[in-house]
């Protein structure tokens, strides 16, 4: 039988919007308690289920990744295991040692040396002192912070603070290791580093992993929760399943334009897929885009640029005339425009188009398209980055 | 594997239900946490105390200005006869000084856990520690300051010739009953001073009253109706008292004192248990 170390089960979790009525619901949920009346079932006014219904195991040696868009209650849920709040209905069980990489370094206090807060951070983490004794040194070398350790935390960057939050919080020694997107920040070497850490760990404790990068969860995870609004909507062994579900909560960003005047975009496809809104591009496969506009005269060259953004709208890569010398002369009713890119080479993921058209001589945007376009990369591509350049590889 | 704390090796179970349900996992629980919250209370203290006079030119002259200022204030107040006491039996710059070292002690152990859980809110926001440590750094931080002031005390009651070290013995012990009915009251004050600001508007507005509806500047009247409403306020008797130690063992108020202290002392108790049961609560409505 697996050793399940941490058992959720029908749990649910309330907030109040109102300010004023969430602190009054405090002191009833004080008194319920004191009186050991049982918590009110139901939801109160303008209250609402931050996690309803949620039910999970995850055994040591497993590693559940938990994803979901923002506000699907991964936090909450992180809350309520590691035990800072308590759930308004189902349990939660843990059992053993938690470790929890939440939020790095709370609790460092800026006047002091990284060697000091080190002693207080390791306290409030549960490092007993004989273990902090023996850690300490390995504690200082996994930060690389050596030069540094006895400037004040204030002076340390926010990546150095990173890393003596996290060089502490492994030190922890956990049955149970929940991980809340801490490793955005750092470079990418100590991100190795840590993903090294935790994948040592995980060979020895159930891991709860939250992350946007779905690149790191497929990567690590070896089941997947999908939260959307406190409800569950994947749980399973099928990474792969659970992140297209979570990709499919993007499907519904509407494009939007911006024009100057009359001018507009008529069109903004990929050709071949102009009758599909979400089409599926296998990693590598050649696509091209059109593009067609109708751009007032008294523009009379224009500029085009075409936006690959990530789900997040994060910028990722652009393809503009202006770098190819591509001149564009307004001179028909209908600007009518291919783009041919021989290779895709994103990483697999869900992916929108934005294009822009300017005016050569004077900058000005004339037209912008948002999310105009979507599509899915498919593929086993694995990496952090999002664009995957394929080399030709050799051995010398 | 020795050093994981009692229940770690166990299931946690975290339910809706009222912890005082399971009474026998509740106090457990409690024991087990009050362990680590020592150790975890002194070393907030260490950082905390490290940290304040860091960045100062005094230092730790900060724990003892407040003090004498006040002590320099009414005794020039005095000698300019704005402020006309009764008071005979001593010089009236050591019932001053004595007077408002007890009164600071109180304050500050009043104080102390409630800007202690402020000044904690990210870290009660993102880890889970047993909350006893914020009110033990407190704690330590208000006996460091007593210590000092004690010094302060001795100091002063050398050169007036009226240093009598069991008396002085006796104070310093007394003091830790205004420590103790301060922090009780404070820790009581916490949950709800997180959830509702009015809490330290109405210390702050209040603070001042409370000091002149003490006998800290000038004595209990021997009778009438203001010496009545004086012994209403719990930190009277307890002042009184503990400063009678030193100059006036007549004065005492033995019965008002002790019954004091058991009130403290069962209010301590229920207030322990409050304070578990409420912070969760307080805790997730706390917001970044």
């Amino acid at each position: 039988m697996a050793d399940t170390l941490i058992l959720a089960s029908g749990l649910k979790k309330r907030f109040s919007r109102d300010l004023k009525r969430s602190l009054r619901y405090a002191v009833t949920d004080c008194i319920n308690d004191l009186l050991l009346r049982r918590p009110e079932a139901a939801l109160r006014p303008s209250e609402f289920w931050a996690l309803d219904d949620v039910s999970f195991a995850v055994a040591r040696g497993d590693t559940l990744g938990v994803i979901g868009p923002n506000g699907a209650g991964k936090s909450t849920l992180l809350k309520l295991l590691t035990g800072i709040i308590r759930p308004d209905a189902g349990m939660a069980q843990i059992r053993g040692r938690v470790g929890a990489l939440i939020e790095l370094g709370a609790g460092f206090n800026p006047l002091l040396t990284g060697r000091e807060n080190i002693l207080a951070n390791a306290a409030l983490l549960g490092i007993s002192r004989a273990k902090l004794r023996r850690d300490f040194d390995s504690i200082v070398a996994f930060s690389g912070l050596e030069q540094f350790i006895d400037s004040p935390v204030r002076s340390y960057s926010s990546g150095m603070k990173v890393r003596l939050g996290f060089a502490i919080a492994i030190h922890t020694d956990p049955d149970v290791l929940i991980i809340d997107e801490v490793l955005a920040v750092g470079d990418a070497g100590f991100r190795a580093k840590c993903y090294n850490a935790i994948f040592e760990i995980s060979k020895r404790a159930a891991v709860l992993f939250v992350s946007h990068s779905l690149q790191h969860v497929a990567r690590i995870c070896s089941s997947v929760l999908v939260l959307k609004a406190g409800k569950v909507e994947y749980l399973g062994t099928e990474v792969d399943r659970g992140l297209a579900k979570y990709l499919s909560f993007f499907e519904t960003q509407d494009a939007q334009d911006i024009c100057l005047d009359s001018s507009r975009i008529t069109a903004f496809c990929l050709a071949g897929f102009e009758n599909e809104p979400h089409p599926e591009l296998p990693f590598g496969s050649p696509i091209e885009i059109v593009l067609k506009a109708a751009v007032e005269r008294r523009h009379k060259q224009l500029e085009c640029n075409v936006s690959f953004l990530n789900k997040g709208v994060e910028l990722l890569a652009q393809c503009s005339s202006r770098n190819h010398a591509f001149h564009i002369s307004n001179d028909s009713d209908e600007l009518r425009l291919r783009i041919a890119l021989p290779n895709l080479h994103l990483s697999p993921g869900y992916y929108t188009l934005s294009a822009t058209i300017r005016d050569a001589q004077s900058g000005t945007i004339i037209c912008w398209r948002q999310a105009g376009v979507s599509f899915y990369v498919t593929g086993r591509i694995v990496g952090d980055a999002p664009v995957q350049l394929q080399g030709e590889w050799s051995i010398l | 594997m020795e050093e994981r704390v009692g229940l770690d090796a166990a299931w946690r179970l975290r339910t809706a239900e009222s912890p005082l349900r399971n009474p026998r996992e509740f106090f457990t629980l409690l024991l087990v946490d009050m362990r680590r919250a020592f150790y975890l209370g002194y070393v907030l203290f260490v950082r905390d105390f490290s940290a304040k006079y860091r960045q100062t030119l005094f230092g730790y002259l900060w724990a003892v200005l407040p003090v004498a200022f006040t002590t320099l204030l009414f005794i020039a107040l005095s000698a300019a006869k704005v402020l006309q006491t009764t008071q005979a039996d001593i010089p009236y710059p050591l019932f001053v000084l004595t007077g408002t070292v007890l009164w600071q002690t109180f304050f500050d152990s009043l104080m102390g856990p409630i800007s202690g859980v402020q000044r904690s809110k990210t870290m009660l926001l993102k880890l889970n520690f047993p909350k006893e440590a914020v009110v033990v750094s407190a704690l330590l931080e208000a006996a460091f300051n007593l210590v000092l002031r004690l010094l302060i005390v001795g100091v002063v009651l050398l050169c007036y010739s009226s240093l009598h070290p069991t008396g002085f013995l006796w104070f310093s012990l007394s003091t830790l009953s205004l420590v103790f009915l301060g922090t009780v009251l404070g820790v009581l004050f916490v949950p709800l001073s997180l959830l509702f600001h009015d809490v330290q508007y109405a210390l702050a507005t209040f603070a001042g009253l409370w000091f002149f509806a003490t006998p800290v500047v000038y004595p209990i009247p021997a009778g009438g109706t203001a010496r009545s409403l004086l012994l209403l306020n719990p930190v009277s008797p307890l002042l009184t008292s503990s400063r009678a130690v030193l100059f006036n063992p007549e004065q005492q108020f033995p019965a008002a004192y002790f019954v004091i202290l058991i009130l403290a002392l069962v209010t301590a108790a229920l207030t322990w248990v409050f304070y578990r049961v409420a912070m969760p609560h307080v805790i997730e409505r706390l917001g970044e």
